[in-house]
């Protein structure tokens, strides 16, 4: 037997779920559009039940089929008609809200649970919310007040520690719903004294008596538009309608910003009226249409403090629920006139959530472990036949199946993403959902099945479609499309276009110059476009398209570290047109290959590739010396021999123009490398993951000194940690590696200690490797001293004085041409 | 960063409608770096309006019928994306007609 842990508010217009876990509340999120509350709103449609946003959106439109603020009506036999046809009660309405809310826990089926009802609710309203409890299929259901749940909210949200008895007083502003309550606190027990409400004062109505009396008399004075009230009211004026919408969304989002500022602009562009002007509203403004309102609640708070024979002063402060309690006047104004503490510490639209289920977490659940067991074990295997076309170009999708063992019953299907939601929807033995997906995206569904009392009988999840990556009638792209980057001292591929994207594709790819370009100079910027595969050697691939920037045709210098702006399309035909242009020398070049492109490489950039690969070579010979993998080791040894030739015949043919025979060296290049990547590539990967794993551990060693900056850059690096490690690309794991290792060093060089040790290596070093050795003897005398005395700060300024003298530091930068793109 | 993107956004529109070909090219580049940091932005404007579409917060200024589309877009749809999941992060608010 285990504790209730879920806390839910059922409220007149927004509901909430909260689960207790591991001693702390977590406000459950809807999995339809994320947000921690769900307007207490169902509408019906033919067969579809829609409960939340996308019933709240049709609530003026459709209000024959949707309803809200049933909760006002709890334990009354009121009635209503569904499309004129069948009837149903707030007590159904109450449960399908609950059971929606059940849908936010994730993985565990909610049987036991705290419902929270208005302190005003008499016997027969309580027993009602009980009834919808077991109705929406809960086996346990325990009531709390919401005074009560609020308070406990704001007591243990503060970590309060009450050892005397005080008094709370509650004031509970919701949308629709006014609520007071005088709740006594002491060590052991919280109890409402008394409460006092009125079920039809809230700030629902602020907003559009914000618009009546502000909004629209300014834009009347504005514009020569007249009578705009009146026409946005009437229904079949169209064209005010929208422009009614419109207005009212601008006045809601003004009206937040005045609970931050003192005055806000309110920006109206609504092209059918020729509308295209800014209006000033001012907190005061907003405060003369709340004053009535606030008025009307001061008055109930008032009188049921004095009703009781209690002074404001016999209070220690007053805890805000509700979302109209955001508004500033309301606060000040209780401020001002009870001259006590205003409690606004946690979200006062979530207090009720966050109560209940705190004290869902300290409840001791009536049901035995058996009957949860249980209740959490009744998905069992079910008959179904799904039928889902997985790949599609369509935006819509259709989702058909059949459950012979089912006759009837309800079923629903979600995108995972948010976007999509079916509502319940009522079918028999077979049924089929269109659903619309997200472009050039793989699409997630979940589909669950309902019997006829909504339990859940089934749920299958990741139901996946794929829009636009393969299609019998487009062309897929058979292979990555690739552009070479520097990375220090090699090239690497970065994807432009996928593997399988259909065909035409578009994208704008944005780099820097990793180094200068004179202008008038020899020296050039090259942009490498390849088809192949992201990971490999750039040299093992195809080349589709090479733009060269050189120094010789520009006006301006280029400037390493400045922005280069290419944008990529490949038609159906394979054309591939690249589009360059430099802001900072506001040079632009355009080109097109065609696919019978054979590539006309600067030679030099082919004994890049070939140097590169022969270095891969070398390195793995030498790793593989003692192995006895002599076929690996006679493979590797006659590639090399081959790549030498390749490489002679380059060599010979430098200043020559393109001929047939380099296309036939570029193809053996091609081929030669490839092979080098294939038989090198699983230990490689490997061997960067190990690199990867290590690095980290080593910095997480040293978490406690990472500095804020430093903490967001670790973040940054390891963030899709999963998936960078799972793409099979040494290049892209091995920058990682390097950032990481780049963090390291910023660690050891921001460590005073660090600079014994480097101070240490210096001296080791030889007097041929630094200009200026006296000056730099000196410097080295000084810095035993320091040592000597262990003064680190100023061993560090010798260091610093000193690197400055070391010879060809940046040798390997200098030799390294790369394309000059990053 | 939804503000963010929802600023960048309604300065796109202004630039489109009012042909301001001089910061296009700043604009894109902006969205580009906006999609790197994995946001898909959606503008659902002419869209049918689709009940089931979680994506949207619609204002209905007419009684919905099968011809009912999205007419004004007030903000766009906001995915992001994570560890190689797409979650909504803004409902794209809309009027429908």
């Amino acid at each position: 037997m285990g504790n209730i842990n879920f806390g839910i508010d059922l409220g007149t217009t927004n509901s909430g779920i909260g689960h207790y876990e591991n001693g702390k509340v977590m406000l459950l999120k809807n999995p339809v559009g994320f947000k921690e509350t769900l307007p207490s709103v169902v509408a019906y449609k033919n067969e579809r039940i829609i409960i939340g946003d996308k019933a709240n959106e049709q609530l003026v439109s459709n209000p024959a089929s949707v309803f809200s603020s049933f909760k006002r009506k709890m334990g009354t036999s009121e009635l209503y008609t569904v499309n004129g046809e069948k009837e149903t009660h707030p007590v159904e309405l109450s449960a399908l809200v609950l059971k929606e809310l059940f849908n936010f826990s994730l993985n565990e089926k909610v049987t036991s649970a705290v419902i929270t009802i208005p302190a005003s609710f008499d016997t027969i309203q309580s027993n009602a919310t009980k009834e919808a409890g077991y109705r929406s299929g809960l086996r346990e259901v325990v009531l709390l007040q919401e005074p009560i749940a609020a308070c406990l909210a704001y007591s243990n949200e503060n970590d309060l520690n009450i050892t005397e008895q005080k008094k709370w007083l509650v004031y509970d502003f919701g949308g629709g719903t006014f609520d007071a309550a005088i709740v006594n606190i002491n060590e052991r027990e919280l109890k409402v004294i008394d409460n006092k409400g009125n079920n039809f004062l809230g700030g629902v109505d602020l907003d559009l008596q914000l618009l009546a009396k502000v909004v629209i008399p300014k834009l009347t004075e504005k514009t020569n538009l007249t009578d705009i009230w009146n026409q946005i009211n009437d229904p079949n004026n169209i064209p005010y309608q929208k422009l009614g919408k419109y207005l009212l969304y601008q006045t809601e989002e003004v009206k937040k910003e005045l609970s931050l500022k003192e005055e806000a602009w309110l920006e109206l562009s609504f092209s059918e009226f020729d509308l295209d002007l800014e209006l000033k509203i001012s907190r005061h403004e907003i405060n003369e249409i709340i004053a009535p309102i606030f008025e009307d609640s001061f008055e109930l708070l008032e009188g049921l403090v004095k009703e009781n024979h209690f002074d404001f002063s016999d209070f220690e402060r007053i805890i805000l629920v509700g979302g109209t309690t955001y508004i500033p006047y309301i606060r000040a104004e209780l401020k001002k006139r009870t001259q006590l503490v205003i409690d606004s510490t946690i979200d006062p639209t979530t207090a009720v959530i966050i109560g209940a289920t705190y004290y869902a977490g300290n409840k001791m659940s009536g049901l035995d472990a058996n009957e949860e067991t249980e209740a959490n074990e009744t998905e069992k295997a079910f008959d179904i036949t799904l039928s889902v076309e997985s790949q599609t170009q369509d935006l819509e999708e259709l989702i058909a199946f059949k459950t012979p063992a089912l006759e009837e019953g309800y079923f629903r299907v979600t995108r995972n993403d948010g976007g999509f939601d079916s509502g319940e929807v009522a079918f028999k033995n077979q049924a089929s959902e269109f659903v619309t997906l997200l472009a050039k995206q793989v699409n997630y569904f979940t589909i669950t099945i309902l019997d006829l009392k909504r339990n859940r009988l089934y749920t299958k999840d990741n139901i996946a479609i794929s829009h636009g990556f393969y299609n019998v009638d487009g062309q897929p792209l058979p292979n990555d499309i690739c552009i070479e980057l520097d990375a220090d001292d090699e090239t690497y591929l970065e994807v432009i276009f996928k593997k399988n994207t259909i065909l035409p594709l578009k994208k704008s790819v944005y780099k820097t110059f990793s180094r200068s370009i004179a202008k008038g100079s020899d020296d050039k910027i090259i942009i490498n476009i390849v088809e192949g595969k992201v990971g490999t050697m750039p040299g093992a691939n195809l080349n589709i398209g090479y733009v060269e920037i050189k120094g010789e045709d520009l006006n301006d210098d280029l400037i390493r570290g400045t922005d280069i702006e290419m944008n990529f399309k490949i038609s159906e035909s394979r054309d591939l047109t690249v589009e360059i242009y430099v802001p900072s020398a506001d040079h632009e070049i355009t080109k097109t290959f065609n696919p019978q492109y054979q590539g006309d490489v600067d030679n030099r950039k082919i004994l890049n590739e070939l140097n590169q690969g022969l270095d891969v070579i070398r390195e793995q010979l030498a790793l593989n010396n003692d192995s006895e993998d002599y076929v690996l080791l006679g493979k590797l040894s006659k590639i090399k021999s081959e790549l030498e030739d390749v490489k002679g015949s380059v060599m010979l043919a430098v200043d020559e123009i393109l001929t047939v025979n380099k296309f036939q060296l570029l193809e053996r290049k091609r081929r030669l490398l490839y092979e080098v990547d294939r038989l090198v590539f699983l230990r490689d990967v490997s061997f960067e993951m190990d690199e990867y794993t290590h690095q980290k551990e080593a910095l997480l060693i040293q978490e406690s000194e990472f500095s804020p900056t430093m903490r967001n850059e670790f973040n940054t690096i390891v963030k899709d940690e999963k998936l960078f490690l799972q793409s099979g690309d040494k290049f892209l794991i091995r920058r990682k590696r390097k950032a990481l290792e780049k963090l390291a060093q910023t660690l050891y060089f921001n460590s005073d200690d660090s600079y014994e040790h480097i101070f240490f290596m210096l001296r080791l070093m030889d007097p041929e490797e630094f200009n200026n050795y006296s000056k730099v003897k000196k410097l080295l005398d000084q810095g035993e001293v320091a040592a000597e005395k262990n003064e680190l700060k100023k061993l560090k300024s010798i260091c610093y004085l000193i690197y400055p003298y070391i010879k060809d530091k940046g040798r390997d930068r200098e030799m390294f041409s790369g394309t000059g793109l990053k | 960063m939804l503000t963010i993107i929802n600023q960048i956004w309604e300065i796109s529109n202004k630039a489109e409608s009012n042909s301001y070909d001089a910061i296009a090219r700043n604009l894109r580049r902006v969205n580009t770096e906006i999609e790197e940091m994995g946001y898909t932005v959606i503008d659902p404007l002419n869209r049918p309006y689709k009940e089931t579409d979680a994506d949207i917060e619609a204002n209905i200024a007419t009684t919905i019928h099968s011809k009912s589309k999205i007419v004004k877009v007030l903000k766009p749809i906001i995915y992001q994306n994570e560890n190689g999941q797409n979650q909504l992060a803004q409902k794209g608010i809309v009027i429908v007609e």
